[in-house]
């Protein structure tokens, strides 16, 4: 990270000042919550102060340093009430995480959860981050994606992950570095740490020896782990067995994603094998550019008609085409689906599928997000879409059609579903040319009584200043409203 | 109108000096919005990272917006493609040279700290002006 640079209006304060309705839920005194700010001296010496009494902190990427953190460490030691700080994407190095552990260290610290993401960090910080976690028992998750922490790093924060004074339930190491070698002490960990629910160990090199070697440890009757992600670990359908295996025999295991690993239809047919078994209470699936072709759409659309359990899966950027959207919707259509919501973006689907969407919003009652932006449905597709959602079983409340080449012709039918969907509450239509013609029937819509849309995107639209004006005067006067764009 | 073409002229002019004296008030807030999505320059010195963390900073990520183009330009070059530095283009302008510019492409479900896949090329900026001549909308689907 280098030296910022701060343009002459200040470029960095805009996302606040253009947050026209802020989330004021933040603003008690117990919660601090400052992102993409630079600050003063006497505004952090403001922050000193709030800080001492608030019970969650977050300063993220606010221009912290090494010295900012004996600030933070004495309110560290002095402020029991305190279990959550966020201090990502703040160069404080591993001289300024020394000074924070000090803090962490005191015995009336009682810090729950802390995120050190993009902080500059190396090895050198892991033996004091170690030390934290074999003493701290409040200490329940600890984030420290992107930092540098390399092999050894992770070895020596593994060794303070084992003793038995340690009740870490999340370990996020994203982007960290690690390498096959730290997969034996992970497993390790596994194994013995009954308490880890979630373990992130996504986008780093490790191979499937190394992922089959995690899956011993995951086997083992101490594993209690619900969320595993293992996004771009360089995995192949060469580990899909064990996975499978552990899918089948641990109930816990609730949330699985291997996104972005080259598993393509082989590696997802030993996936649904370990899926389909009556042990597995999979509810998240993300398998997203997983290289997966329409042929792998049979086995996923059995799963989706035979697992109660499953409410959420994403196949996003996985070329399924109309062929294989055809096989999920007979899938879906089937009483035991109750999926929740389904992101298909950029599966390169055309309006040829949406008869059979149509006919899923039409049967299926439990959908409630529906993600299909990066499609070229074009205006017929969305029209048979909306023929679906108007349907009385339709419950949908999230539709996302961004970047799927509709015009002003297919919003009649969108303005439709608006003022008579009650259940809507978020719509996104970016990315597509719907020009004013199109914007005037949403606005008309919008203002109809049965609309109870609370998010519209429209990024990347281009519409007239007189439409920027009525889009800004329709925002005001509609209090549940937000136009995003 | 009233107006002769001499006083319409000389209006214009005084109007488009006022314009170019900053802080850019006149351009207005269409013009700021769009240098607060598309425009870093020099580019952004923040790790590995450089989408995400620019996407956050500019406030483009509740929800995270799919696609999104920063430019590593200075201002008065990106302005000229409404003028002489660019050609009618579908209704639109196209740059007449190629800029550097990085292009974020959201991967993987848009919640929490969206993840972005981030390119750094040259290519041809399409943008819509307003009357006055100031890039007021970015074409992210046109990528030459």
């Amino acid at each position: 990270m280098g030296a910022r640079f701060i343009p002459s209006f200040c470029l960095r304060r805009l996302p606040c000042f253009w947050n026209r309705k802020r989330d004021l839920a933040s603003a008690s005194k117990m919660e601090l919550n400052i992102q993409c700010e630079e600050l003063s001296a006497s505004r952090w010496t403001e922050l000193i102060s709030s800080m001492k009494t608030s019970k969650t902190v977050r300063l993220d990427d606010c221009s912290l340093s090494a010295s900012s953190c004996k600030d933070i460490g004495s309110v560290l030691s002095t402020n029991q009430t305190l279990s959550e700080l966020t201090l990502s994407n703040n160069e404080l190095g591993d001289s300024g995480v020394e000074l924070l552990c000090k803090g962490l260290m005191t015995p009336s610290c009682r810090l729950q959860k802390l995120w050190l993401q993009n902080c500059n960090l190396t090895d050198a910080c892991c033996k004091n981050l170690s030390s934290v976690l074999s003493t701290k028992q409040s200490l329940t998750e600890l984030h420290l994606g992107d930092n540098k922490l390399g092999t050894s790093g992770v070895k020596v924060l593994c060794q303070g992950l084992m003793d038995p004074n340690c009740k870490l339930e999340k370990l996020q190491l994203e982007y960290c570095e690690l390498t096959p070698d730290n997969c034996e002490m992970l497993s390790s960990a596994l194994r013995t740490k009954s308490s880890l629910k979630a373990l992130n160990i996504s986008n780093n090199k490790l191979g499937d020896a190394a992922v089959k070697l995690l899956c011993q440890g995951l086997m083992d009757p101490n594993c209690n782990l619900q969320s595993l992600h293992l996004e771009n670990c360089h995995i192949t359908a060469a580990s899909c067995g064990d996975l499978g295996t552990v899918l089948s025999m641990k109930p816990s295991l609730i949330e699985l994603s291997v996104g972005e690993n080259k598993i393509g239809d082989p590696g997802v047919a030993l996936l649904c094998q370990g899926l389909l078994n009556p042990n597995c209470k999979i509810e998240k699936l993300w398998l997203w550019e997983c290289g997966l072709t329409p042929a792998s759409c049979k086995d996923l659309s059995h799963v989706l008609s035979t697992k109660e359990s499953l409410t959420e899966v994403s196949l996003i950027g996985n070329e399924l085409r109309d062929a294989g959207m055809e096989l999920l919707c007979q899938g879906l259509k089937d009483p035991k689906a109750k999926l929740q919501a389904l992101w298909i973006r950029e599966c390169g689907l055309t309006a040829a599928c949406c008869k059979s969407v149509r006919s899923v919003l039409g049967t299926n009652q439990t959908l409630r997000e529906l993600h299909m932006g990066g499609n070229k449905i074009g205006d017929a597709g969305v029209e048979m879409i909306c023929e679906g959602i108007l349907n009385p079983n339709c419950n949908l409340r999230s539709l996302w059609l961004g970047n799927s080449e509709l015009s002003a012709a297919c919003c009649r039918s969108l303005a439709t579903v608006i003022s008579t969907k009650q259940c809507l509450t978020e719509l996104d239509l970016s990315n597509n040319s719907l020009a004013d013609d199109g914007m005037k029937k949403l606005c008309e819509a919008l203002k109809h009584p049965n609309c109870k849309l609370q998010q519209l995107v429209l990024y990347d639209i281009y519409w007239s200043s007189e439409m920027d004006d009525e889009l800004s005067v329709l925002e005001e006067s509609i209090p549940g409203l937000k136009i995003i764009s | 109108m009233g107006l002769s073409w001499d006083r319409l002229h000389l209006l214009s002019l005084l109007l488009l000096a006022w314009c170019l004296a900053p802080p850019a008030r006149c351009q207005g807030p269409r013009y700021e919005k769009f240098l607060q999505q598309h425009y870093d320059h020099p580019r952004s010195q923040i790790g590995r990272d450089y989408c995400g963390a620019m996407m956050q900073r500019r406030g483009m990520f509740r929800p995270c917006k799919d696609t999104n183009t920063f430019i590593h330009a200075p201002k008065p070059q990106i302005q000229a493609v409404c003028g002489a530095g660019g050609i009618e283009y579908w209704g639109m302008r196209r740059s007449r040279a190629q800029f550097p510019v990085t292009t974020c492409t959201l991967r993987g479900p848009p919640w929490g700290r969206c993840s972005y896949l981030g390119h750094t090329i040259q290519r041809f900026l399409v943008v819509t002006c307003d009357p006055a001549g100031w890039p007021v909308y970015f074409d992210e689907s046109h990528i030459m």
